[in-house]
């Protein structure tokens, strides 16, 4: 069932991406709801089903895009596990954790996708576009993850704030 | 390695191999993601058009609300004014910005009379920051086809670069990847309009490999050229912003303002080309 529930919010959040992306633009740079919303999933969930989820969100831009199907999905099932691992071992999993996973998160996403998408083949500068679009977009990504981590403890009926604790007392 | 967990390792594995494979495939014509994606497309086409129509009444209403402010203030200020007779101005402006949209596209059709019009909606923009597409509420089914131009009264949009039963993907002008064989109507100067990664977001795009000799100046009218055969020839795509020398000095680079404002279109006519009756 709560699987369900995540699907279900998956293809909410594509939707108002895809319909009403236009209305959310800062400065020109549109959320990137969909990973958001993984990161999110990744640290409320087991890993394998977190992987699960970000593959099929990967593979809803990619369908969405159809550039070079695929390149969605395995960067941000490797984001997701990355941000998995690395908060199941060191963070709580909380608003913190995931308002600092997803601005990070975001600049590594979009950072490897400007490479593998546009730099490797000479198109596009590669600082101008960190700076002018990569940077504003995981700050905005943040501001949103805050939303995110809202709908998501609304949705699985838990509080917001378990913890605000952020580093794992066992992690050294 | 220690922290991959059985299951999580055989998932990364297979499913890397399998991405990898999906992307290599990707770049063939008529593959298994072309198909999937069709089938993806007739799904989620009908839900943007809902969620699309759910939009602009709601963005009607909420200029209805403001309008409704508007006429009270107007009211006001002018008493013996009825708003019937604003109401009637205001129809009268509308059936003009249409009439004048219809004769634009009247002269069109009359200039290329070898395409036809298919008027269509745009149901979804953009999903993140690095392209321009954006998906129409008309597919294969409306008689669309790869390639086909798309266009405003205002000027060229982009073309069609993936065609579902029900949907058409169109890649627009300001896409970093897209390329345009323009030319500058006043002094008849062919050149690139190329896309742009970092103008994409301010709805510019650049016209290079201008001859230095060309004297290009603000204000020019740039159109297509007709080279290339995607794009039919003299449709508008903007004029000229600024000039510069481009970074080899060989040539000019223009910044090129287009006719279409991408931010607001709604509706576009996909140009159809169709047999013309020789007899």
């Amino acid at each position: 069932m709560k699987w369900i529930k995540y699907y279900t919010l998956l293809m909410i959040v594509f939707v108002i991406q895809s319909v009403l992306g236009d209305n959310f633009k800062i400065f020109g740079v549109l959320p990137d709801l969909i990973f958001a919303l993984a990161v999110c999933v990744s640290l409320k969930e087991k890993r394998l089903g977190a992987l699960v989820f970000s593959l099929s969100a990967g593979l809803l831009i990619d369908f969405t895009l159809m550039r070079t199907f695929g390149l969605n999905a395995l960067i941000m099932i490797y984001m997701i596990l990355i941000v998995s691992c690395v908060t199941e071992k060191y963070f709580y999993p909380n608003i913190i954790v995931n308002l600092v996973s997803t601005f990070f998160g975001t600049m590594v996403y979009q950072t490897v996708y400007l490479f593998f998408g546009f730099v490797m083949w000479g198109n596009g500068d590669f600082m101008s576009s960190f700076l002018y679009i990569i940077l504003p977009l995981s700050f905005y990504n943040g501001l949103v993850s805050f939303i995110m981590f809202f709908v998501v403890s609304k949705l699985l009926k838990e509080k917001m704030f378990v913890t605000l604790k952020v580093f794992r007392r066992d992690s050294k | 390695m220690s922290f991959f967990k059985n299951k999580t390792r055989a998932f990364m594995i297979i499913t890397t191999v399998i991405l990898v494979m999906f992307m290599a495939v990707s770049t063939l014509p008529g593959n298994v993601a072309d198909t999937t994606g069709n089938v993806f497309g007739i799904i989620i086409t009908p839900v943007q058009r809902f969620l699309g129509a759910v939009v602009n009444i709601a963005g009607d209403a909420v200029e209805f609300v403001f309008n409704i402010g508007d006429l009270d203030d107007e009211n006001d200020m002018l008493k013996e004014q009825v708003s019937v007779l604003n109401s009637e101005v205001r129809e009268a402006s509308e059936l003009k910005r249409e009439n004048d949209r219809l004769r634009a596209l009247l002269d069109l059709k009359e200039k290329k009379p070898e395409y036809e019009m298919v008027a269509s909606n745009i149901i979804s923009s953009d999903i993140d920051n690095w392209y321009s597409i954006f998906t129409l509420d008309c597919g294969s089914s409306d008689g669309i086809n790869v390639d086909d131009t798309v266009i405003t009264n205002d000027g060229l949009v982009g073309y069609i670069y993936e065609v579902g039963y029900n949907w058409a993907k169109v890649k627009t002008i300001i896409d970093p990847a897209s390329s345009v064989s323009a030319k500058i109507e006043r002094i008849d100067t062919v050149g690139m309009c190329d896309g742009d990664v970092l103008l994409k977001n301010s709805n510019e795009i650049k016209m290079n490999y201008i001859p230095l000799s060309s004297a290009v100046v603000k204000g020019d009218m740039v159109i297509t050229s007709g080279i290339g055969g995607v794009y039919p020839k003299g449709i508008n795509i903007g004029k000229v912003k600024s000039v510069s020398k481009s970074s080899d000095g060989l040539t000019q680079t223009a910044l090129i303002e287009p006719g279409v404002k991408f931010d607001e279109i709604g509706e576009v006519f996909v140009m159809k080309k169709v047999p013309l009756d020789i007899d």
